[in-house]
């Protein structure tokens, strides 16, 4: 399915080079108010035409989140258009990712009194692609009724394993990582199917990074605030060891706490991205690296379908980094603070 | 044809007629009023009127109440005259009722949709609404998708209309029991609901009732507040209030008829006997030439005692693009398209177009080109010129050469005819020096046709009754005038009594103008050769011209269609690149050598305001 085309990789990086710049990340600190943010984005950057022709005074909080998050979407099409014919299934994974969100936000929504922030939340304007009807889970206030909707879908049978009688009994933690495991095998199933050769191998690595980076989250998180025990810990995580050999991963499961843990990581292949001593949060390094390889991706690959993934990943921080933003004002929190949130 | 003539004019009125007077300046279409700070000196003992400008703050106060409530304020004929306690007290009584409104609603952030559901809101009835005691109601925009995220919710416990839509939203109103309304509330803010008041109080009906009279003393307010501005061209002199300005002579009498029946007196002097003041410049042209007034005013009025370059700029402009377009047929289009658009809407732009045209038909007509086809005119050529084909084949190699010199030789002319000007210009500003001894003065003039007249005396033997080759003459028209050239500013100090010698001393000068003069020398080479561009864009239409038949032979039936846009497409590619050049040469070419441009508008009160 390789698109190969070098339309789209110029394109993608005309894009990548109209994202938020420092100082745009700057003028959105220096906003008060939600509306100010919005008519800033509307006005000033790239995001315009999400936000074309919805009002800025008095924007709702959550539709301006809503929109930022479906740029994501907006973004791929514009690309997607420059590739030519074909079904770009592939470039689709954000949509699972999507389906799951849903279905995790569904199970969430049984313990509460009602599932209006469900509702709420709903991406209606990807209904066309999921593979099951997604706003049925409107509907769904139960476990059984939910294995029902997605009973025609994979999901169903990852699912079922779960089956409480009480929802308090629900194991979330195990069920999220099921989910996110599946998600992965999907996309380099996809990515075999579709891809070959170097570009396959490239592709597999982008996303066995994220994987491998979300490892080392898991496994600092664990230890920092849930005192989790290694066996614990292997359970959570994906076997992949891409930059970080098993064996030197394990023993630092075994044998790390959390800040050796991170000493052991700023020595490690990933050691010119950490530095031990600055630390801020784990998701903030893990994600600084995931931007930093698909930065040089983006900016030096050739081929199209490469650059396509790098721009969607590097899409996806910059969306967060707006959204932390828009968090960051809604509850009063100093510019500053806000700003060492931010990856760009 | 000219620069106005003007009159300096001073009014004297008293204390209780200054202000008819500047109301009657104020609809004055022939005055230019001087500022009073000019006319005001230590010595004259004349004062500047200075008094707090008040209804400038009343009208700041009405406007925001007007926007307070969604209301725009427009001036217009008023009929009663308010004191400022009447203002003042109007002003508080409305604060006070609109205060109610704006207390209830937020309008000011309101869109023209917003404004569109809230109308339909109304028709229930505000107060209405509000006084409900079991059911509550709120209003505001949900996106789109939200919206169809309503029929998701189960067990609905309100009710919704759907009042409006746009793009991007639904305006709705909802009502529930009191009993629910927290649940649907929440349900409303997970939809992302942005939510618009429903005003306690029916502002529009207390607008309405204040309507008439708001804009009544809004349109007294801006009224007397405009006058108040116009304080500053008063000055006074003890119980004398003047106000002196430039009137142009043809104009005398009706300035004096515009102040008819109040107690003033009206002086007209010649401006020379106000040196502190510089007569505005305004032009006067024939319907021929008045367009391209357009271009100087562009680059800069002449000074009042100048000349005004209009109908030199008319008659070279229409020259030069009718020479680089030339082409009977598109000419024609130009010119009725232009006049006919000059004439609807009075566009200045238009009229220049059109007048081109007209130069373009009659050059085309020599090059016999009408919308391309170069063969029409033969016939006409031949019997009317006697030639074998055509008058003149563009296309034809043996026609380049020709043609490119010819565009030198007018570049030429055009240059000595603006040295002629603007040593007239000189002699006419008191500058001799510059008159006799700058590269656009004499020295300039003789140089150059000098250098001409050696050029074609080179290349036509026998056609000057003298040898241009011989020394005495070359040192006579060549080394004469670069010596002045090089000598200008000691001359000119020495014309003024001040001396020869140079204030930077003699070798910073030589250094400086030994650059300078070689300056002259390559400024004369390339504001020739910029005239090239003429013959370069002859050869450039009849080219693009070329490619449109070839195209319309080879589309076969769409010919005519191709024949149709080819030519348009010519027309406005070339036509504005052609105008652009022209007014290039215009400016650069010829303006720099003899137009200074440091002239003042004349500007009416009227014309301020607008």
């Amino acid at each position: 399915m390789a698109t190969s085309n070098a339309a789209m990789a110029s394109k993608a990086k005309a894009m990548f080079g109209k994202r938020l710049t420092a100082e745009d990340y700057q003028q959105l600190l220096q906003k008060k108010t939600i509306p100010e943010i919005a008519s800033y984005l509307k006005n000033e950057t790239l995001f315009r035409e999400v936000l074309d022709g919805y009002s800025e005074s008095g924007m709702h909080r959550g539709l301006l989140e809503a929109l930022i998050r479906r740029d994501i979407e907006r973004r791929l099409s514009k690309l997607l258009r420059y590739a030519g014919s074909g079904d770009h299934r592939f470039y689709r994974f954000g949509i699972r990712l999507t389906e799951m969100e849903q279905i995790k936000a569904c199970i969430r929504s049984f313990n509460e009194e009602d599932n209006y922030k469900l509702i709420g939340k709903l991406p209606l304007y990807i209904e066309k692609h999921t593979s099951f009807d997604i706003k049925a889970l409107a509907q769904v206030r139960d476990f059984d009724a939910l294995l029902q909707l997605l009973q025609k879908t994979p999901y169903a049978e990852l699912l079922r394993p779960f089956a409480v009688k009480q929802m308090s009994d629900f194991d979330f933690t195990a069920c999220e990582g099921v989910l996110r495991q599946y998600y992965y095998d999907e996309v380099m199933k996809m990515a075999d199917r579709e891809f070959s050769g170097k570009i396959r191998k490239q592709i597999r690595e982008i996303f066995l990074t994220q994987i491998e980076l979300d490892n080392i989250t898991r496994i600092y998180r664990s230890k920092r605030y849930f005192k989790a025990t290694p066996q614990e810990i292997k359970r959570l995580i994906n076997p992949v060891y891409l930059r970080i050999p098993r064996r030197e991963l394990e023993e630092m499961i075994d044998h790390c706490d959390a800040d050796e843990f991170m000493e052991r990581l700023s020595k490690s292949a990933y050691h010119s991205y950490i530095d031990a001593s600055n630390f801020t949060y784990i998701e903030y390094h893990t994600q600084s690296i995931n931007y930093s390889l698909n930065r040089r991706h983006m900016m030096f690959s050739t081929n199209a379908d490469i650059v396509l993934v790098a721009y969607m990943v590097l899409s996806e921080v910059e969306i967060q980094n707006v959204i932390d933003i828009i968090e960051g004002v809604r509850y009063g929190i100093a510019a500053d603070k806000i700003s060492r949130l931010l990856i760009y | 044809m000219s620069i106005v003539k003007m009159k300096l004019a001073t009014v004297h009125a008293g204390k209780d007629q200054f202000e008819d007077v500047l109301q009657r300046c104020r609809t004055c279409t022939d005055f230019h009023p001087e500022p009073a700070d000019r006319m005001v000196t230590e010595d004259n003992g004349g004062k500047l009127l200075q008094q707090d400008n008040v209804y400038a703050e009343f009208l700041t106060q009405l406007k925001n109440i007007g926007h307070s409530v969604g209301f725009e304020l427009k001036a217009r004929q008023w009929n009663h005259n308010y004191t400022t306690e009447q203002i003042d007290s109007f002003i508080h009584e409305v604060n006070d009722q609109f205060a109610l409104i704006t207390d209830s609603n937020d309008t000011s952030v309101m869109t023209e949709n917003d404004e569109i559901a809230l109308e339909k809101v109304r028709e229930y009835g505000f107060e209405a609404m509000h006084s409900c005691q079991y059911i509550s109601f709120g209003m505001g925009r949900l996106p789109l998708e939200s919206f169809k995220k309503l029929s998701l919710i189960e067990n609905k416990n309100f009710i919704v209309e759907d009042l409006h839509k746009s793009g991007h939203y639904h305006w709705i109103l909802y009502a529930t029991s009191n009993t629910y309304l927290k649940d649907v509330r929440k349900i409303m803010e997970n939809l992302f609901l942005e939510e618009i008041r429903i005003p306690s109080v029916d502002g529009k009906k207390i607008l309405d009732q204040y309507r008439d009279e708001l804009t009544e003393v809004y349109s007294y307010c801006a009224y007397i507040s405009e006058i108040h501005k116009l304080y500053r061209y008063i000055a006074r002199f003890d119980q004398d209030y003047q106000i002196s300005g430039f009137v142009p002579v043809s104009a005398e009498a009706s300035f004096r008829k515009q102040f008819e029946g109040l107690d003033v007196q009206i002086e007209l002097r010649d401006p020379d006997e106000a040196s502190q003041l510089t007569p505005p410049t305004k032009l006067h042209n024939n319907w021929l030439f008045r367009p391209f007034e357009m271009f100087v005013e562009m680059y800069g009025l002449p000074n009042y005692k100048d000349i005004d370059p209009t109908p030199f700029v008319a008659v070279t402009f229409c020259l030069l693009f009718g020479i680089m377009f030339g082409d009977l047929g598109q000419g024609a289009v130009l010119l009725v398209g232009g006049l006919l658009l000059e004439k609807l809407k009075h566009n200045r732009l238009a009229g220049i177009v059109g007048r081109a045209g007209l130069i373009s038909m009659i050059f085309g007509f020599l090059f016999g080109s009408v919308f391309g086809i170069e063969t029409l005119l033969n016939p006409i050529h031949q019997s009317l010129f006697g030639v074998r084909e055509k008058l003149f084949e563009v296309m034809d190699s043996s026609a380049t050469m020709p043609l490119l010199i010819g565009a030198v030789a007018i570049g030429a002319v055009l240059i000595l005819m603006t040295m002629i000007i603007n040593i007239y210009l000189n002699f006419k500003r008191r500058e001799p020096a510059e008159a006799l001894f700058s590269q656009n003065g004499v020295a300039g003039f003789v140089f150059y046709s000098y250098i001409i007249l050696f050029i074609v005396g080179n290349f036509m033997p026998g056609v000057l009754p003298f040898n241009p080759g011989s020394t005495p003459l070359i040192v006579l028209f060549i080394g004469v005038p670069l010596v002045l050239f090089f000598m200008k500013e000691p001359l000119a100090s020495l014309m003024r009594g001040d001396g020869l010698t140079p204030e930077e001393g003699w070798g910073g000068f030589v250094l400086e103008e030994v650059f300078e003069v070689i300056e002259i020398l390559l400024s004369f080479v390339t504001n020739s050769l910029s005239y090239l561009r003429v013959g370069g864009f002859v050869l450039s239409h009849a080219g693009m011209m070329l490619v449109v038949m070839t195209l319309v032979e080879m589309t076969g039936n769409a010919g005519p269609v191709v024949f149709i846009f080819g030519n348009l497409f010519v027309m406005a590619l070339e036509g504005l690149i052609v105008g652009i050049q022209t007014l290039r040469l215009e400016y650069y070419e010829m303006f720099s050598r003899y137009f200074v441009g440091n002239g003042k508008k004349f500007t009416m009160i009227s014309s301020e305001n607008a």
